[in-house]
């Protein structure tokens, strides 16, 4: 304990620079701001960025990468419960429920549980982060390829729970994601699969592409149906002028620190600028005042807060553990929290309608793994996904060398980086809790506007993906496909699930085999392989018998008629 | 505590400032493509270019990522690309084993490319889970010739040069071993660290950066002289195969027709930034990397000879890219 | 419709999945299956073919069985409206730039509402042209040009 608090010290005495700051907040400003466009995300921008970070410290730059990573995650979520445009993986599952909630005018509802859960959930993952990295990886390496393919089996099953229609359907569009995730080329021998003879295709389809297409082109297909076009409800926010003025002051008191206009003073070994000072305290009071205001306009009523705690701890639960796996988990994080919680409700049946549950979960374990996706690479050298592999890309550059001895020989470093997360999360938050009223702000624009708007940005952002056309007619195939399939009752979110597990779950299918020499009773010989596999066969059974005795009532009724 | 340094920050915000109208800017930027997704060791040495050339050359330089089929889409991209010296390729060892390891490759790398610069080489390196009872590759041998495919291997990919090169090796010990192919070092060397697989073959860097954490243990190099990281760790010639040698490189290429000059003058400022003390002690440290730094005809004759040896074992193990 | 479809909904997803399966089975056909030992290409795939035609007979078997609600009306006009227009941005934006690309293809979608006058639809189509610069170009600097080559630019 006094261990974990001198090594939290010498983190915080590192992130708590004002230089470490600046880019910490820099990284989540850039990161919220690519997160919010769709196609655009987080690798890309960390590509774009590298170079500058060479002439950085490399603390400063792993704090600002960093920052662009998690902040990333939280913009995403973002555009998921406005519009319906989910732009990362993670935020697939948020879409459901946040964005039947903005229709019912509760956004800033959702918005505000997303940005605390996550909050919540983040300062949690730094703490376990701090406390236990490294006995959690080495949990993370009992994880073969036997025990991933039943996590994801297991992932895939419950899945199903994410639609709350026919469950033979959500089947169905897990097994056609899956069919859709092998396109491209095979992951073994780079052997062409599914290309149909078109060089386009030699990559498969890009997620940003089928996540528009289906989500955001979909439904803006579907809203064109009503002959009155969908008006969005919203709850005005009053006194707006205090969201500009708070903030504006925060900015002229910090150009003044940075120009250093007139004397300073020394506190605590700092030389903040007088005049600064004098801005800054009371635009910080102004802050808190529009934020009490903002609180009053979106915070939840006492019985919304209340079924948002539950969800949110065992979202980070659930999203801590599985962010330690490096060969996928935290994928699964967002839809297996959102499966819990609507396996465990009284209400189950409110979920896909709008359940605040159904966004305080997925966001806070969406979070937790981000932050403790962190664990096998800061431990090992080991990425567990392609943001971690520049980071670790950004440390060799920095001429560091990556590994299980970084903990020992770069103390600052690791200390740093985890303290900065948790000081990231708390700019995530101060930044974006007065964003929400901007944001329920935008949905007032009339729809006729948003949609022309929301095409605008998905064509732009899928084209930036790769600069290929390709992309955006993929967007727009997969948008009429994505309408008839909610025509038909086919939910899109389990088709989204299975295009982004495909490749990994054949990849450990295939190295399982290989490594059991073909014995297909590996998943049930080794123990957590075990036991994950028999959750999986459970998950099925119990879903599937209800609805099988449901269908015999049914046809029943209809005999009796 | 290190007080604010206003320089630093004010060069950052410069920096994000310029970003987007460095990339608008008027004339072809020069792109350097890496034909390997963005991370791993071939991009942070053409990040490492991308800023020293910059410098040097005055002109804006990009990095592009364009991965897939073990490295010759990329390749075919810059063959394709006008010779006018604004389109060149850093890749890796995997180049040379296109010709013989794709059914149908996309570019011909001896015609439609010319060597430009050898960077350096770095040994590949075999090593065990440490709980595993091999000390040496003759252990290795020992165990395979009881049970034969018992032991297994991780590399990272079919047809890399760890798959080739313990191809090569069963072959000469007359032993079976199974191959268990990984998208990449990290999944490779965390199965092998969790002891789900016995052994790895992979780059000096990948296995000499898990050495301190005692899950590891490096059984044989494959350069001719122990590597200063590696200095307990026989090397293949020493274990009792002559001449065996797989090495790790680092190249650049641009494509067939681009002007001498330009040529020239790109190998002059690659072999300029290398040469910073700085720089070299950096890959040597990350990357395991003795640089080389040979230009033109040299690297065209180490670069040939890695083609035909390489392709040789494909051809003579049937190495296809199908089955495991 | 047919009398003998009770439930379109769950009739025309299940011949939709095996239309998919159709299509899926003969991409297949060229891959290498290999063994459960050392699974080829084409193994994994296959099973999810498999699985996919039990669960799209299943289904269209459903729809044939129970009755359910009609599919409703599908709004051609506005799908079209949507569709083309993006289309039309993929093929042209290279050659046309971003300002005649999206403008056409905005303006183009503004059609599909049902309240539509040319004011709204000029306002909106100039809003938007002017944001995607200010934001894709000034402020991400993606590599997209204002005026395409086919236009006159570059």
């Amino acid at each position: 304990m006094i261990e974990l608090l001198s090594n939290l010290a010498i983190g915080f005495d590192q992130a708590l620079t004002a230089t470490n700051i600046f880019y910490c907040f820099i990284g989540v400003l850039l990161g919220t701001a690519v997160g919010v466009l769709p196609g655009l995300g987080p690798v890309a921008t960390i590509a774009m960025l590298l170079p500058i970070t060479f002439g950085l410290p490399p603390v400063s730059a792993l704090i600002m990468l960093a920052g662009i990573y998690y902040g990333a995650q939280y913009g995403g979520s973002t555009t998921a419960i406005l519009i319906n445009l989910p732009g990362e993986s993670s935020s697939v599952v948020t879409a459901i429920d946040g964005y039947k909630l903005a229709q019912q005018g509760k956004a800033g509802v959702a918005l505000f549980t997303s940005a605390v859960g996550s909050f919540f959930a983040g300062t949690v993952a730094t703490f376990l982060i701090a406390g236990f990295a490294p006995p959690l990886a080495e949990v993370a390496l009992k994880f073969g390829p036997a025990e991933y393919f039943s996590l994801m089996v297991l992932g895939l099953a419950a899945s199903v729970a994410l639609a709350h229609g026919s469950i033979v359907k959500a089947l169905a569009m897990v097994v056609l994601g899956l069919l859709l995730g092998t396109m491209g080329q095979d992951l073994y021998t780079g052997a062409p699969r599914f290309n149909f003879g078109l060089v386009e295709l030699a990559d498969g389809i890009d997620f940003v592409a089928l996540a528009m297409g289906v989500f955001g082109i979909g439904e803006i297909i579907r809203n064109l149906e009503d002959s009155t076009e969908r008006k969005l409800v919203y709850s005005p926010i009053s006194n707006f002028r205090y969201f500009i003025i708070g903030p504006v002051l925060l900015a002229v008191a910090g150009t003044l620190e940075y120009l250093d206009i007139g004397p300073s003073f020394n506190f605590l070994g700092h030389n903040p600028n007088v005049l600064s000072m004098v801005v800054a305290v009371p635009s910080l009071g102004l802050f808190g005042y529009h934020l009490s205001h903002l609180m009053k306009d979106l915070v939840p009523t006492k019985e919304e807060l209340k079924s948002i705690i539950a969800p949110i701890l065992r979202g980070t639960v659930i999203g801590s553990f599985l962010g330690i796996l490096p060969g996928g988990g935290a994928i699964l994080g967002s839809f297996g929290a959102y499966t819990i919680e609507k396996r465990i409700s009284k209400t189950p049946e409110r979920f896909g309608k709008g359940a605040i549950e159904g966004v305080a979960a997925p966001e806070a374990a969406n979070n937790a793994g981000a932050q403790t996706s962190f664990i096998p690479m800061l431990t090992l050298g080991i990425p567990s996904n392609p943001v971690m592999a520049l980071m670790i890309g950004a440390m060799i550059i920095q001429g560091i060398v990556p590994g299980p001895n970084v903990i020992n020989d770069k103390p600052e470093l690791f200390w740093g980086i985890v303290a900065s997360m948790w000081l990231g999360n708390f700019l995530l938050l101060v930044l974006n809790l007065p964003l929400i009223g901007i944001w329920v702000k935008l949905l007032t624009v009339p729809y006729r506007v948003l949609f022309p708007a929301i095409i605008a940005v998905c064509c732009i952002g899928v084209y930036s993906v790769s600069n290929n056309p390709f992309d955006v007619y993929w967007m727009a195939i997969f948008g009429v496909i994505g309408y008839f399939l909610i025509k038909l009752d086919c939910e899109p979110a389990p088709l989204l699930l299975g295009f982004v597990i495909g490749r990994l779950l054949e990849e450990y299918l295939r190295r399982a085999m290989l490594l059991s020499r073909g014995d297909p009773f590996v998943f049930f010989q080794r123990p957590i392989s075990a036991v994950l596999m028999i959750l999986a066969i459970l998950a099925l059974v119990i879903v599937l018998i209800p609805s099988v005795s449901k269908k015999r009532d049914e046809a029943f009724r209809e005999e009796t008629k | 505590m290190p007080r604010i340094s206003r320089r630093t920050m004010l060069a950052t915000s410069a920096a994000f400032a310029l970003t987007p109208s460095i990339i608008r800017a008027q004339g072809a930027p020069i792109t350097i493509v890496v034909p390997f997704p963005p991370g791993g060791s071939t991009d942070a040495l053409a990040r490492v270019l991308q800023a020293g050339m910059q410098e040097k050359l005055k002109r804006t330089v990009v990095v592009e990522n364009k991965s897939g089929g073990a490295g010759a889409f990329g390749a075919a991209a810059v063959a394709k690309s006008a010779p006018d010296g604004n389109s060149i390729l850093v890749t890796f060892d995997s180049h040379a084993v296109i010709p013989s390891i794709l059914e149908q490759p996309p570019l011909d790398v001896e015609k439609d490319l010319v060597p430009v610069f050898l960077v350096g080489t770095a040994p590949y390196v075999l090593a065990a889970n440490a709980e595993r009872p091999f000390q040496t590759f003759a252990d290795v041998v020992k165990a395979s010739k009881e049970k034969p495919g018992s032991v297994k291997y991780a590399s990272v990919g079919i047809g890399t040069l760890g798959h080739l090169a313990m191809t090569l090796l069963a072959k000469k010990t007359g032993i079976e071993l199974t191959h268990v192919p990984y998208r990449g070092g990290g999944p490779a060397m965390s199965d092998v660290l969790g002891g789900h697989v016995d052994l790895i073959a992979g780059s000096a860097a990948l296995v000499t950066t898990q050495l301190s954490g005692g899950k590891l243990r490096a059984i044989m190099q494959m350069g001719r002289e122990r590597l200063p990281a590696l200095k307990d760790t026989q090397t293949a010639i020493e274990a009792g195969f002559p001449d065996f040698e797989t090495l790790a490189w680092w190249g650049v290429f641009a494509p067939r027709g681009t002007p001498q000059p330009i040529i020239d003058s790109t190998a002059k400022a690659v072999k300029e930034i290398l040469t910073e003390p700085a720089t070299a002690t950096r890959l040597r440290d990350t990357q395991q990397m003795t640089l080389i730094l040979a230009e033109g005809k040299e690297f065209n004759s180490f670069f040939t000879k890695q083609v035909s040896l390489w392709g040789q074992v494909v051809k003579e193990n049937n190495i296809r890219a199908t089955g495991g | 419709m047919p009398g003998f479809i009770k439930n379109p909904k769950d009739f025309f997803a299940g011949l939709l999945f095996l239309v998919i399966v159709a299509i899926f089975g003969w991409g297949l056909r060229e891959l290498p299956i290999g063994t459960a030992f050392r699974m080829g290409p084409g193994y994994f795939p296959m099973v999810l073919l498999i699985i996919l035609t039990g669960l799209g007979v299943a289904i269209l078997v459903n729809g044939l069985r129970t009755s359910g609600e009609p599919i409703g009306m599908i709004p051609w006009r506005g799908l079209a409206l949507i569709t083309f227009p993006i289309i039309f941005f993929g093929a042209t934006l290279k050659g046309l730039g971003l300002v005649a690309s999206l403008g056409i293809s905005v303006f183009a979608t503004t059609l599909a509402s049902r309240e539509w006058n040319i004011l709204y639809a000029v306002a909106t189509t100039v809003v938007l042209v002017v944001a995607s610069w200010l934001i894709f170009i000034k402020g991400l600097g993606l590599p997209i040009s204002l005026r395409g080559p086919w236009i006159g630019g570059y």
